[in-house]
Order: C-alpha cells, then structure tokens, then sequence
C-alpha cells in the first residue's frame, strides 16, 4: 500500500542512500514495491551498502535488500556463464562478437552491473557473420523461441537482430544482433565504425563498444526500443555509465563528437536531458549547451522533454489500472514509427493487437 | 483478533476497501479484493490467522481485482497484481483462491533469499520437524495435511523454511491444497478436517483446500529443529517401503528440490550438507495413509533412541 510518493522517496535514495535511516514502515513498504516494480530493488540495495547504512535499516528492509541483491548476483552470474557458452560456440566459427548492455557492464565491472534484472543476454556480430554465427549457434543447440513464421519474418525483416534464442532448459535467452538500431529506422549508424573503436574485454572472441558507444548503445536503447514501460532501469544503466566515463579524459567531447560521426545526435540530446530531468544526473552545463542543436524544433522538443520524463519516471506500482496508458501507447507507436514504413507499421500493429485480444486464457 | 473473530461480511468488505493483513508466520501479507466469493473462501480456510490490525508494513501485498475496461463484456476474470504488475494472465474468478495461493507461493520463492527454501512439506512434534520433499504429485501435501490432523504442527505443505545451518525451520503454514482424488482419501481418513470449496478445472485438477487447524497455529512464528527427511513418493495401490538413503543422495534430492538453493550458492551447499548430517533420510514408497502414518511413527521412535 502506497503512502507518500514511492518515486520521489526511490530517487532520493539513490541520490543519496543516507536518507534510507529517516524511513518509517509504510514508507519503507511504499519504497520496496515501487524499486520491485521498477526493477531495480538490488541496485538500491548496492546504493545502501555503498553508503554504508544497511546496518542502520530496520531488519524487514535488510532481508528485502539482501534477498534481492542475491537474486541478482546470480543472474549477472548466470549471463556471464551464458556468454562464455556462446563463446565456445562461435570461437571455433571464427566469429567475434561485441557483448553489449548487461553483460558488456559486467565484463567491465561497473558496479550497478550484478544488480540488474536480465532475461537474456546481448551480443552484436558482423552482419556478413550472421548466417555463420546463426548456423553455429543452432547446430550448438540453441532454437528459436516462441517464434512463428511471422515473428520470424517481422525480426529478421525489420528488427535488428535474430529472433531470440534459447538454449533448452536454461533461463536466459540470447539476442544476436548485427546493428544497434534497427536497420527501417532512421538511424543508421554504422556498425563498421562501432567495430573499429571496440575494446578488448579480456576473454578471447569477445570485445566491448568504447565507452561513447556503449552510451550511445543505452541512449538509442533509451527512447527506440519499443517497450516503453518501466524505462527507469534503463535510465540507471545510462546514469551509472556516463557515471563511471565522465573523469575520463574528454569524455564529453569524444561522446558529442562521436554521436556526430554516428548520426545519433538525436537520441543523446534526448537522453542528456532525460537524465537530468529524472535523476538530476551532473552532466555538465556547457554539455547541455553544446547539444541543445541535436533536437528537434523548439515546440516538439518542448513536448517531447516532457513527455519523456514522466515515460521515464519510476512507475509508480499503486494505482490499478495504471494511468499513461494513452501516453505509453503514442510512443511506442512512435519508437514503431521509426522502425518501419507506414505501410508495414499499420498492419503490424493491427495483428499485434488482435494477437492480444485473443490470446487464450490460462 | 483473528479472521474468524469477524463476521464474514465485515472481512470481505474491509478487504475490498483497505485490505486485510494476515500474519502468516514468517510473514505478514496484505490482501486487497473485490471479489467477494474469495474473501468469504479466505474468511474460511484462514480462519484462525492473526489479523494484523493497522498494519505500518506487509511483506507481500497482493491484490485481486476484477478486470476492466474493455474486456469486462467478455469475461468474468480477475488478476493478480503485485508491485502493480500481473505475474500472470488473467484467470476465472471461480479460480480466485487456488490462484491467491499460487502466487503467494510464487511471491514467496522469489522474495526470501535469506532462508533456504525447499521444495517440501514440513511438520512438527515436540520441537522436531519432519521434511517432506516431494516432485508435485508425490503427495506430500496430502501426507502433511494428514499428519497435522494427528497430532503434528503443520508447518508448511508446500516450503521448509530453513533459516540457519542449526536446521532451524520456520513455519510457514497455508492451508493445504489437496487434490483430486486425494480429497476424498483425506475425507476418509479425518471426516473432523474442514475444506473451502471444491474448485475444478483448475490446472492442477479439482483442489479443495484444507483450513489449517488451530493447534498448527498456536506456537506463531516459533520454529523447530529438523529431527528427521523422509521423501514421500506416492504410488497407488503400492505398498509401504521405507529405505534409508546415504547423506550424498540425500544431499543430492534436497539440492534438486530447492527453489533458490543456486542463489544462495555456498550457503545453501553448507544448510543442506548440515541438514543431511544432521538427523536420517529416507525414501518412504506409499499407497495408503494409514500405512504411511504408522511407518513415519515408527521412524520418529529410531530416530528418538538413536
């Protein structure tokens, strides 16, 4: 049950865990629920343990904090397990793959990474590899999951990636994808100049974007992915990023530079901004200047700045049925939009929607 | 207070309005719904729970509404939502409660990694808990809801709560989902057990949930030492066989029946390996209840003496 404002008490304690000692019980229950539901309960868990206050917290909040780290430990384990079998796959094949969002921030040893909620993982190989990483990968046994012949069509036309597949019996599914954007999109970034920036990740046939890519990376992933509920836990994985790269040398300028050379101009203006509206994150004045010409005409980007912000809030879980939805609903017809052609985009969405009314009940 | 000491109506619309707050020991759980027939079916089978009165903090709060919006026309369905999300899809409102009982369990598994949880029946007598680890189907439910209709504590029919590498088993007593044919069996064998509806088509089959009996809840949160594992295989028509298995292959089937034994990692490999050290473990083949009873009692006299 929801007292006060569960966001606003989830972002103050992440700005600053010390606040988690002045909770009472409703707040605290306000508080678990709300980072449950935004999936990011083990990372305020790390945010307390950083702070050193988790010995001051009222036993039911220390279980809850601890319970949820350990779920998550085990999965950021299990994804680098996954990614060293998929390796030992694609090795033989000759195929090099850049491991991207939750494994790549493990494999860098970002702090939030063995916090984060995964259900599968990501890795990127050359285009002209695919057919060879692909065959590979099912003769190894993986499978496509759930996919009928149209999901397939629709990834393999559309999508910037396979569909996702699954190793039998094992939790996390794997998505290969050959591009970060989708290729209908507006975006293109080239996947030739991603590959010539990559970083050695220390394990043989597994590299990383450099660090303005992988921000670019979580910045597209930020407003183009389609699912747009619950974008908070990506908001962090940007915040923790940009975080962990801004005393690097130039990091600002390699970043604005390179969203240049991409064409990404547009998705890091909106996530700069993102993350300061949402998470007051200390990006740098003269960033902000420097990039206000990456957006869009004075009046959309007005609208979308908001709009974004409150997409990108903490959801707040109490309401039923949960508010947005009109708001939600435009923009993933949006990030669609931006995906495909309009002659493709309408019968999709129609089918999908069909798909939904009739799905059978348990 | 407890439940039973509200007159149904009151329960079910003070949880269609604030919800209700039980304690179920470890736990204290909030629920919230509009559909009266499963409030008036949880007034029944949590009859003797503590009610929690003004409660500042529950660790689970579930709601069950009836769906709207759109779809109202064409169904009569609910959903579960915690943490404003739906684990699950929506289902028949006749499967309000099964459905209740499912997700808690599932809540449960996901949430309370501090205590190793075990995918088992546990009772207890004079301080000293029976294991009962079972696949679905090996009828350990049947077998506890049996037992704490004798003179054993249910603990739990579905999680042993082992809280320390000591042994140490907390409750976490919910009514018994009994299944099928086992209704009747159990019906039989303790005509004084009192049910909730018999719910059917269900995907489980026909359930009937068993109240929990008031003496299973008068020592509250208290735990108890595990004393003894037998792994209930259920078999019609078999006949009782009880064998005493090795502590690795022990081990082994406490690990396989763990639902979070691979989260807590080492520790779980240290609480099991004690666990099976710690007291005997047998396999216990059967077909009858009765039969079953009787071998289990004569377990607990070794067990005593040894």
């Amino acid at each position: 049950m929801n007292h006060g404002n569960a966001p606003a008490i989830l972002i103050a304690a992440i700005s600053d865990a010390a606040g988690l000692r002045e909770l009472d019980a409703k707040a605290w229950e306000a508080l678990l629920s709300c980072a449950r539901r935004n999936g990011v309960l083990a990372y305020l868990a790390s945010r307390a343990e950083m702070r050193g206050v988790v010995g001051d917290l009222p036993p039911f909040a220390r279980d809850a904090l601890a319970s949820a780290r350990l779920s998550a430990a085990r999965i950021g384990q299990l994804a680098l397990w996954e990614l060293d079998r998929v390796g030992r796959v694609l090795r033989p094949a000759g195929v090099t793959v850049v491991a991207l969002k939750g494994v790549a921030y493990l494999l860098r040893g970002l702090p939030h990474a063995s916090t984060r909620r995964m259900s599968d993982i990501d890795v990127m190989v050359r285009r002209e590899r695919l057919p060879d990483a692909e065959h590979a990968l099912r003769t190894a046994g993986w499978s496509f999951a759930n996919a009928d012949s149209y999901d397939e069509q629709y990834y393999r036309r559309w999508s910037h990636e396979l569909p996702p597949l699954q190793f039998p019996g094992r939790l996390l599914a794997l998505d290969v994808h050959h591009t970060i954007c989708p290729p209908a999109s507006r975006l293109r970034p080239d996947p030739a100049a991603m590959w010539a920036r990559a970083e050695a990740a220390g394990k043989e046939g597994v590299c990383l974007l450099c660090p303005e890519d992988s921000v670019l990376h979580a910045a597209v992933h930020l407003f183009f992915d389609s699912d747009f509920d619950s974008r908070f836990r990506e908001v962090i994985d940007l915040h923790e990023l940009v975080t962990a790269f801004a005393n690097r040398d130039a990091f600002w300028e390699r970043l604005m530079d390179r969203a240049r050379e991409l064409g990404l101009e547009r998705p890091l203006y909106y996530a700069l901004r993102g993350l300061v509206d949402v998470i007051a994150t200390p990006v740098p004045g003269e960033v902000l200047e420097a990039t206000s010409s990456f957006g869009p005409p004075p009046r959309v980007a007005a609208w979308m700045r908001k709009t974004l912000a409150t997409v990108l809030a903490p959801v707040d879980p109490e309401p039923w049925p949960p508010p947005h939805a009109v708001k939600l609903w435009l923009l993933y017809v949006r990030s669609h939009w931006l995906r495909m052609p309009a002659h493709a985009l309408i019968p999709h969405l129609a089918r999908k929607a069909l798909r939904r009314t009739t799905a059978p009940a348990p | 207070m407890t439940t039973g000491d509200l007159p149904a109506a009151a329960f079910a619309s003070r949880m269609a309005a604030d919800g209700v707050t039980l304690r179920i020991p470890p736990i204290t759980v909030r629920v919230r719904s509009d559909v009266r027939a499963l409030a008036l079916q949880l007034h029944n089978v949590y009859r003797d729970y503590a009610l929690v009165a003004d409660a500042d903090f529950a660790d689970v709060d579930i709601r069950i509404l009836r769906e709207r919006g759109l779809r109202r026309w064409d169904s009569k369905q609910a959903h579960f939502i915690v943490d404003g999300t739906t684990p699950f899809d929506p289902f028949p409102i006749e499967h309000a409660l099964p459905t209740f009982e499912w997700g808690l369990n599932w809540v449960f598994a996901q949430r309370m990694n501090m205590w190793l949880l075990l995918h088992a029946a546990a009772v207890e007598r004079d301080g000293k808990a029976l294991l009962l680890p079972a696949y679905p189907g090996g009828g350990k439910s049947t077998l506890a809801a049996s037992l704490a209709s004798r003179d054993w504590r249910l603990l739990s029919d579905e999680f042993a709560v082992v809280a320390d590498e000591r042994g140490t088993v907390l409750p976490f007593a919910r009514p018994p989902a009994i299944k099928n044919a086992a209704i009747d069996v159990l019906r039989a064998f303790a005509p004084e057990i009192s049910f909730g509806p018999v719910i059917p088509n269900t995907r489980k089959g026909t359930i009937a949930h068993m109240r929990v009996p008031r003496a299973s809840l008068e020592l509250g949160d208290a735990g108890a030492t595990v004393g003894m594992i037998a792994f209930p295989e259920f078999q019609a028509g078999a006949t009782i066989a009880v064998a005493r298995i090795g502590e690795a292959d022990a081990f082994m089937r406490l690990a396989v029946h763990s639902f979070n034994y691979d989260v807590l990692g080492a520790r779980a490999f240290h609480m099991a390996g004690a666990l099976v050290r710690s007291c005997p473990c047998h396999v216990l083949r059967y077909g009858d209840l009765s039969d079953a009873h009787a071998a289990l009692e004569s377990l607990a006299r070794t067990a005593v003496t040894a």
